[in-house]
């Protein structure tokens, strides 16, 4: 990297990223700091060479090094690029920002070494890579212990000075606001509030005089337009003509104040700073879903007039506050959708170094907060202290920590506490009805009478023709003839878990009239429904089944975008003989999406199953009890439950059913292996983390305790805690396990979140023991979340979760592997319909992790020693205990007690069905606390020391985030949200009089430092900040003495004597002229024309869409051209598809703060005003409603002016207009008398009007 | 490389009169078309067409009008830049960088090594499916893709060594035109006119020629970011109705002057009641321009005057359709920088598929986008030497990226930022000239790397300004177009 010695500039690129990405710091490496301190001792031993070695040094060394170094490494430069200096020896074992640059006798281990063979931090020299005979010999240099004549240098740190305290002195906007006292003025009887006399004095102090009082109409279009965006219509303008109390000025105000307008202007404002768009804009223009909750929610807040403060700590920590706000409507914690902010920012799809990505992130974060409320360039410092305000760069490193810790969220709003009322509700249902079944179940068994039913049973399931009889595996199916490409068993597991017995017959059919036939064994002639379970993928063909020559249903088509397991489906029914049949699949083509073009199939498994099967009453019930006191019913009960426990682990039966075989035989040798499975679980549970990392298989968390521990949770969906005595489920009539971490333990209706701690990613693959539905599981790598959209280097980072409501291993691979060293969390999301239920997660390289219940667990030992199946089982029933049948459906005892459960699950029914869908908003929540490390240059790859989390040290001096303090954010932005902060206060009071004044008093609104303006009137200023905030930071209060001022009132018209003295108007001895914002000049259009919509809120409507607007992520459809009449506000906000007449009127492009708009005067500009077919559009819907109401023309000319201007026309204009008119109607062949009822003539004067200056300028 | 340079090195207004302006900028047809409105004085009286309140975040006043020319800081060798924009990063090892090392490790595994890449889909070391031949004096070779514009490498100057910052589109977009790679910096195109000014008052500084395919990353790659709007780049579109509200919705043209008259009327009423503020003179001015470019634009587009032996050159005949498309944007390149327009970017037609972008069947889509863009070049190169406007334009060729030398998949390349070619020709370069070189294989440049933004500096060092005195102040900094980098690329500077 060159020097550069720029006071102004700054490396803004330098946090792009440096050549070479390799992904993280080889954490074998020592940070710059660490290296330096172990290498000090070496620097002062150093060595004497002797002269042979010196002169080895100087005639092949030092060549090299003044050739490819000096410049910008020299010893004679006055400053060297990167503290690096190659001077001496020791210069080069203190070495530079990062660490030493040799290590004598370890060129491996030398940075100087790694960076001349383009390595992994730096690539150097920076234009050319040396040749390699160079590289040779300076690493044999290194090996050679880098021999150098004795030079003593060390007293020259080439650390440069930072001084912060003397920088916080020297700059007036660290310092608190004065307690000014309000100036005397020689004209005491202009000012009307203390504001002005401010503004008098320094006026009178210049010698200038005040501009005369504006007229009535000026000001109040100039109040409109401040405080709602819009004008005032002829009525509202007359009313306050007619006004001549004391109070006409204020009751104006306080109606603009009390108007929900003043929302929407007043947010729009606020949107500049946070950068607000409604999609990601890069490369695909993904959305960031829900933002307009948080416009509405800025809208709600002006209008409610929240106190700034608490705007503040709502922006940065509105999802910690003890008592959040609530919505005024619908009751949500209305807070937190403050933190919406954060997450507004530009995102791309697929950053190949996902850790800068996150910086990147960060630091525009960073940048909006503190510009935003702090109106401070905070973001200056990421690569290097500031190079002019007091803030270091381990200040902006402590700021990125707080983001660390911090995570991006959807946060569910309860409307009206409805849900968590419900969830309460539910919750008392199922605890009583829990209670009730236990304590019937301590009843009913005993173990004797378990080992009955168990025997019994087992007897009854033999009778059972086994249901899997009628299915036959893909694998098992026997081909007889194939014409196109070959089959064979493939294992399916890559695919995930879905597929019966993990494999499928594969056929590769290559043509379109291939055909592939089958034997099928029918065990007896019957009419048979043939049911069949394929896999779908994006080659795979459409295919008719045959069997023996004759059509079973309808073709079916294999294609599908991913790889999928279709579920097994009917496929038709067919009469068929007892012995062997032929079943054929004929190819019928292949989908028009299909890509590339092949007709595989793939059969997991098929079912023949007799339809007369399906009319027999069920077997079991018919099955005598053996034991005479056995109940049928129960019995039956029992019987299926053995069915269940062939395949479910977990369930109490499971181990009975695998070591009796079903009840046919008996085999002690499956306790062994599970003893085997058992020790294998065990010792991954005890595998430990070992400095961060974790010895693999480890068991990251198998909710035991009765608390989520550092785990956090959002929503109402998983509760509190893990389950923890089992608990009934009304749905199922099952009893759940403990230990669980549970979204269904109230309702699947509910939704909610669970995310781990933070952990450094450190296997290829994480596995989760879970039951569930409709969930999704995403690995957050780095905070990044960009991959629902688009799973490029990120697959396997989101996953769906369907296990067909049984216990199974559930896999999360795929892209992860290229991310272990980074830092992730998991997100278990429930978003309403599904459900999950996690047992436990676990980081492993070895694939599948064992499984052993904790039931199976218990009875092992008991087990290993029984004699035979009798005692087995009488051993199993005593071992068992009542309590694990609470997860047997037949625990449900007799009919009264049946009954009282179907009664609680009916009521637990209808209190779902009212259970509403939260609000979705975007928003922070917490993380785990992490601390960032500065890093040097701007490089995530080069780290320095740790910057412990805090607001600016020039703010609050060091400070300290206790870790149980979560991230710590509520204490920043109660630090931030104070009156004892210097900037806060100023920076607000400055921006509303930005806005009503044209000009701020600092006029770098977002820029007090050392770069930005200096206040016109500092005391002003001051006097306004404590104002403000002795006022209880009340927006609506602060704007009302503004616009109430003398100052306000003033006219715009440019005295001569000022032009020499004022010329730009800094002083503010009148008003100045302004041009109305692109959203002002559109609302007015709207509102002139009568098309104005003034419904407030709402998700925005889409934008309309011109040719021009091109590119990919260009929505599918146009919105309408008129914005469907709603204010400009709500006009959707693409990144990549800004509103073209807003941005030519200078909305800006959201990309940073923007306190202050750019006012610029561009073609453009003229050309929407003159043919942009909304204006023009607008003009007719004006003129119509003109023409329909009658008017003679001078009336209607004078109704127009009011309208639009707020004032009546001149003669001259009157007479001007006049004229046009007739001119268009003799150019339009329209008679005279036929004017009035003409809308194209009116519509080209409405057109006109709208273009006049006087439209878009307040004077 | 040091920089001394302590102020910020803003320009002074340079003091033309808009009469001396209105005079310099000899646009041709403009002032037909003014006439009618000029005869008022309310339009003549103030000259000050464009005048912009603007001030920049110090405070102080940047020049009245933005776009009034602007002495450069030193002798500038050229006067406009046409910027061929190969939108998707076309592959430097099969067009401009040929590597037989490819050719005999076809097949195996790469044996350098790899950088994560945007699809991570390593396949192995694919050759170029295309010769290479030496042309002209020079001996510079091309590769089957490109035999047009091969014709011209003796007035040519390909650098081999070109890096870029970013593996993702629209980063490396970003980059490539602002200097960084997020949005809202100012466009290359945007610093030009800001720098520089413009020569033509009906006509925007900046044009973009949009062949088709805005790249990803939007509009946005043309802005002017914090820069004032008037610098931004103007979208023209092919087709009839090439700029967005460029044609009046009146009937006739008698219609639309009796409401600018009557406008003008009205407007001079305001003025009067407001004593002429500077601000509302400029912005009816601004109706002026806008007039202007409504009769301008048209016959700008409607190629007028242009023979058919010159559009067959074009390719204006040819049966690939692409090629037509971008035949007409390169006519339209020349036909603006005969009227004075600084700053004329160049996007790719669509070819049916993908950009420059060709993750797989590489030899299809390289060869539809070359087709589309070869002959077309070849003519603009040679049109531009006709016409005696070659010496006074810069002509670029690029990607925001190359394209790696292994395979993604089997028949397509990934994206490679470590290295990759692009070349410049016309005034103040260097003909026949190759700068800088890749590895063996084509990946990584090694030898006189470059940055983008040394591509930036030496574009406007052709302009007549230094890059480290080109600043804005913006964000508590003076910001510049190359950051706090770039360097002269001096071995193609004649």
């Amino acid at each position: 990297m060159r020097f550069f010695n720029l006071p102004v500039l700054c490396c803004l690129a330098l946090a792009t990223m440096p050549f070479g990405f390799s992904d993280v710091l080889p954490s074998s490496k020592l940070t710059a700091q660490e290296q330096k301190a172990k290498t000090k001792k070496d620097d002062e031993a150093n060595p004497k060479f002797s002269d042979t070695e010196i002169e080895y040094f100087e005639t092949k060394i030092r060549p090299i090094l003044a050739k490819r170094c000096y410049e910008c490494h020299g010893p004679d430069l006055d400053e060297v690029e990167g503290e690096l200096r190659f001077s001496s020896r020791g210069a080069l074992l203190r070495g530079g920002e990062t660490g030493p640059a040799i290590i004598p006798g370890d060129p491996k281990n030398s940075l100087l070494i790694d960076t001349i063979n383009y390595g992994e931090v730096y690539e150097m020299p920076p234009d050319s890579k040396m040749p390699a005979d160079e590289i040779a010999l300076l690493t044999e240099w290194v090996t050679k212990n880098a021999p150098w004549p004795m030079v003593n240098d060390a007293h020259r740190s080439e650390a440069k000075g930072f001084d912060l305290e003397k920088r916080k002195q020297n700059h007036w906007c660290w310092q608190a606001p004065q307690k000014t006292s309000i100036p005397t003025v020689k004209d005491s009887g202009w000012p009307l509030d203390p504001i002005d006399h401010f503004i008098l004095q320094k006026s009178e102090a210049a010698g200038l005089s005040m501009a005369p009082a504006a007229d009535r109409r000026t000001w109040i279009r100039r109040v409109y337009f401040d405080l709602t965006g819009l004008p005032p219509t002829p009525s509202q303008v007359k009313a306050f003509e007619e006004d001549r109390s004391d109070k006409a000025f204020e009751r104006v105000v306080d109606e603009l104040m009390a108007s929900e307008h003043f929302g929407e202007r007043w947010a729009r404002h606020w949107m500049d700073l946070i950068r607000y768009a409604e999609t990601c804009g890069h490369e695909f223009e993904y959305p960031i879903p829900h933002a307009y909750q948080y416009r509405d929610y800025l809208i709600r807040a002006f209008n409610s007039d929240v106190p700034y403060d608490q705007i503040i700590k709502e922006h940065i920590a509105g999802d910690l506050l003890d008592k959040p706000r609530r919505n005024p409507q619908l009751g949500f914690n209305e807070s937190i959708v403050g933190t919406g902010f954060w997450f507004l920012d530009e995102a791309t799809h697929a950053p190949v170094d996902v850790r800068l990505d996150e910086a990147n992130h960060i630091d525009n974060r960073i940048d909006v907060m503190s510009k935003t409320f702090l109106g401070l360039t905070v973001a200056c410092a990421r690569c290097h202290d500031h190079k002019f305000d007091a803030i270091s760069a381990k200040d902006y490193y402590a700021l990125a920590g707080f983001l660390q810790s911090s995570r991006r969220q959807l946060a569910m709003l309860d409307p009206n506490g409805k849900i968590a009322e419900a969830k309460d509700k539910i919750q008392q249902l199922r605890r009583a009805a829990t209670a009730e079944i236990r304590e019937a179940m301590k009843l009913e068994f005993g173990a004797d009478k378990i080992a009955n039913y168990l025997m019994a049973a087992s007897n009854a399931a033999q009778a059972l023709p086994a249901k899997s009889n009628a299915m036959i595996e893909g694998e098992d199916l026997k081909v007889i003839a194939n014409n196109a490409g070959e089959t064979r068993v493939q294992e399916m597991s890559a695919f995930g878990n879905r597929w019966s017995g993990a494999k499928q017959l594969f056929w590769l059919a290559d043509k379109t009239d291939g055909e592939l036939k089958l034997e099928l064994n029918v065990p007896e002639t019957n009419e048979y429904i043939l049911k069949a379970s394929y896999t779908k993928a994006p080659d795979y063909g459409i295919f008719q089944v045959e069997i023996n020559g004759n059509k079973v249903g309808k073709p079916i088509d294999g294609f599908h975008g991913g790889v999928l397991k279709q579920d097994s489906i009917e496929i038709g029914r067919i009469e068929l003989k007892k012995g062997k049949s032929e079943l054929a699949f004929k190819i019928n083509g292949t989908n028009p999406k299909s890509n590339p073009k092949r007709y595989m199939i793939g059969i997991d498994f098929i079912e023949l199953i007799p339809v007369k099967e399906l009319a027999k009453p069920n077997l079991a019930a018919q099955t005598p009890a053996t034991t005479e006191d056995l109940d049928p019913k129960q019995l039956q009960k029992w019987t299926a439950a053995l069915q269940v426990a062939k395949t479910d682990a977990d369930h109490p039966l499971w181990l009975w059913q695998q070591v009796t075989k079903n009840g046919e035989g008996f085999d002690l040798g499956v306790i062994k292996r599970l003893q085997e499975s058992l020790d294998r679980q065990t010792e991954i549970a005890s595998h430990k983390t070992v400095d961060g990392k974790p010895q693999l298989p480890h068991l990251f968390t198998d909710f035991s305790e009765p608390h989520f521990g550092d785990w956090f949770v959002t929503g109402e969906a998983f509760g509190n805690q893990p389950t923890q005595k089992g608990h009934w489920d009304s749905e199922s009539n099952a009893v759940y396990p403990a230990g669980m971490a549970d979204s269904s333990q109230y309702s699947k209706k509910l939704h909610g979140v669970l995310r781990s701690p933070t952990f450094e990613l450190q296997s290829n693959e994480i596995w989760y023991r879970i039951k569930g539905n409709n969930v999704k599981i995403r690995l957050i790598i780095d905070g990044f979340v960009m991959d629902v959209y688009n799973g490029l280097l990120f697959s396997g980072a989101a996953i769906n979760v369907n296990t067909k409501d049984q216990f199974q291993w559930v896999r999360q691979a795929g892209d992860i592997r290229r991310y272990k060293g980074h830092r992730a969390h998991i997100e278990i999301i429930d978003q309403g319909g599904g459900y999950a239920v996690v047992d436990k997660v676990i980081f492993s390289d070895s694939g599948r992790p064992d499984h052993v219940s904790p039931i199976v667990a218990r009875l092992l030992p008991v087990l290993k020693d029984a004699a035979n199946i009798d005692d087995f089982t009488k051993k199993y029933a005593a071992a068992i205990g009542s309590d694990e049948f609470l997860a047997l459906p037949m625990v449900t005892g007799t009919d009264a007690f049946q009954s009282s459960l179907a009664k609680t699950s009916e009521m637990i029914k209808a209190i779902e069905r009212e259970i509403p869908n939260p609000i979705l908003a975007p928003a922070m929540s917490e993380g785990s606390p992490e601390n960032e490390r500065v890093f040097i240059r701007g490089n995530h790859k080069t780290l320095g020391p740790v910057a412990n989390r805090q607001l600016l040290v020039a703010l609050v001096g060091e400070d300290k985030i206790e870790e149980e303090a979560g991230s710590g954010r509520l204490r920043m932005a109660e630090q931030i949200a104070n009156g004892s902060n210097p900037l806060t206060g100023r920076v607000v009071v400055n921006r509303l009089w930005h806005h009503i004044f044209g000009r701020g008093i600092v006029a770098s609104p977002d820029n007090f430092g050392v770069l930005g303006q200096k206040p016109s009137h500092p005391e002003l200023l001051d006097y306004l900040a404590n104002e403000f905030v002795s006022d209880g930071w009340s927006v609506k209060r602060m704007l009302k003495r503004m616009v109430l001022s003398r100052t306000y009132r003033m006219s715009s018209q440019i005295n001569p004597q000022a032009k020499e003295v004022d010329p730009e108007n800094i002083l503010l001895h009148r008003s100045s002229i302004r041009r109305l914002q692109g959203e002002a000049i559109r609302d007015s259009i709207l509102a002139i024309s009568g098309r104005l919509d003034p419904k407030v809120y709402g998700p925005s409507v889409a934008l309309h869409l011109t040719a021009f607007m091109q590119g990919r992520g260009r929505p599918g459809r146009s919105g309408p051209v008129d914005g469907d009449g709603r204010r400009s506000i709500y006009t959707e906000i693409r990144r990549n598809f800004l509103p073209p007449m807003l941005v030519a009127f200078d909305m800006p492009i959201p990309f940073n703060s923007i306190g202050r708009r750019n006012l610029s005067n561009v073609p453009a500009q003229a050309l929407i005003m003159m043919n942009d077919p909304f204006v023009v559009g607008q003009a007719e819907v004006w003129a119509k409603k003109l023409v329909s109401e009658k008017t003679d023309i001078p009336t209607r000319i004078s109704q127009m002016y009011e309208q639009a201007f707020s004032r009546p026309p001149s003669d001259v204009e009157l007479k001007n207009a006049t004229t046009f008119i007739e001119l268009q109607a003799k150019e339009l062949g329209v008679k005279p008398e036929d004017i009035p009822a003409n809308v194209p003539i009116w519509k080209d004067l409405c057109h006109v009007v709208f273009n006049v200056k006087e439209f878009i300028y307040l004077k | 490389m040091k920089n001394k340079n302590h102020h910020c090195g803003r320009y002074q207004p340079s003091g033309f009169s808009r009469r001396e302006m209105l005079q310099k900028s000899a646009c041709g047809f403009g002032a037909v078309a003014l006439s009618a409105l000029m005869n008022d004085k309310s339009y003549s009286g103030n000259l000050s067409p464009t005048l912009n309140p603007l001030d920049d975040e110090s405070g102080r006043q940047i020049f009245k009008d933005p776009l009034a020319p602007k002495k450069p800081h030193f002798g500038a060798k050229i006067e406009h830049v046409i910027y061929l924009y190969m939108d998707g990063g076309p592959s430097q090892v099969d067009t401009f960088d040929p590597k037989p090392m490819l050719d005999k490790q076809n097949g195996k595994p790469f044996s350098m090594k790899i950088e994560p890449t945007q699809f991570n889909n390593i396949g192995k070391t694919l050759a170029s499916p295309w010769k290479f031949k030496n042309y002209g004096e020079s001996g510079t070779p091309v590769s089957e893709l490109f035999p047009n514009v091969a014709k011209h490498v003796d007035d040519m100057a390909v650098i081999r060594s070109m890096t870029s910052n970013f593996s993702e589109h629209t980063n490396a977009n970003y980059f490539l035109h602002t200097g960084n790679g997020f949005q809202g910096r100012p466009s290359m195109g945007a610093w030009v006119g800001y720098g520089l000014g413009s020569e033509c008052r009906d006509l925007p500084g900046f044009v973009v020629l949009n062949g088709g395919l805005i790249p990803p990353g939007g509009l946005d790659c043309f802005n002017s970011g914090f820069l004032p709007a008037s610098y931004q780049g103007s979208i023209f579109n092919a087709g009839n109705n090439p700029v967005a509200n460029i044609q009046r919705t009146e009937r006739s043209d008698k219609l639309q002057k009796n409401k600018l008259a009557l406008l003008k009327k009205l407007d001079s009423e305001v003025s009067e009641q407001t004593g002429r503020v500077d601000q509302i003179e400029s912005a009816i001015a601004n109706y002026e321009l806008a007039y202007r470019m409504q009769a301008v634009v048209p016959e700008l587009t409607s190629l007028a005057g242009e023979t058919e032996q010159t559009k067959e050159m074009y390719g204006f005949n040819h049966k690939w359709n692409g090629t037509k498309i971008f035949g007409r944007q390169c006519l339209l390149a020349r036909r603006l920088v005969e009227k004075g327009v600084r700053f004329i970017e160049l996007t790719c037609p669509g070819v049916g598929h993908d950009r420059w972008d060709q993750h797989g069947n590489l030899k299809k889509g390289h060869e539809d986008n070359s087709r589309s863009v070869d002959q077309p070049i070849g003519a603009l190169l040679t049109d531009l030497k006709q016409r005696g406007l070659f010496e006074k334009t810069l002509v670029v060729w690029s990607g925001e990226f190359g394209r790696t030398p292994f395979a993604q998949g089997s028949n397509g390349r990934d994206h490679n930022p470590f290295g990759f070619s692009m070349w410049m020709a016309g005034g103040g370069i260097k003909g026949g000239t190759v700068v800088g070189s890749t590895d063996e294989f084509g990946y990584k440049a090694v030898a006189d790397r470059f940055q983008i933004h040394d591509m930036h500096a030496t574009m406007l060092h052709l302009l007549g300004m230094d890059h480290e005195k080109l600043t804005y102040r913006y964000s508590g900094r003076d910001m510049r177009l190359t950051d706090v980098h770039g360097k002269l690329i001096k071995q193609i500077l004649a």
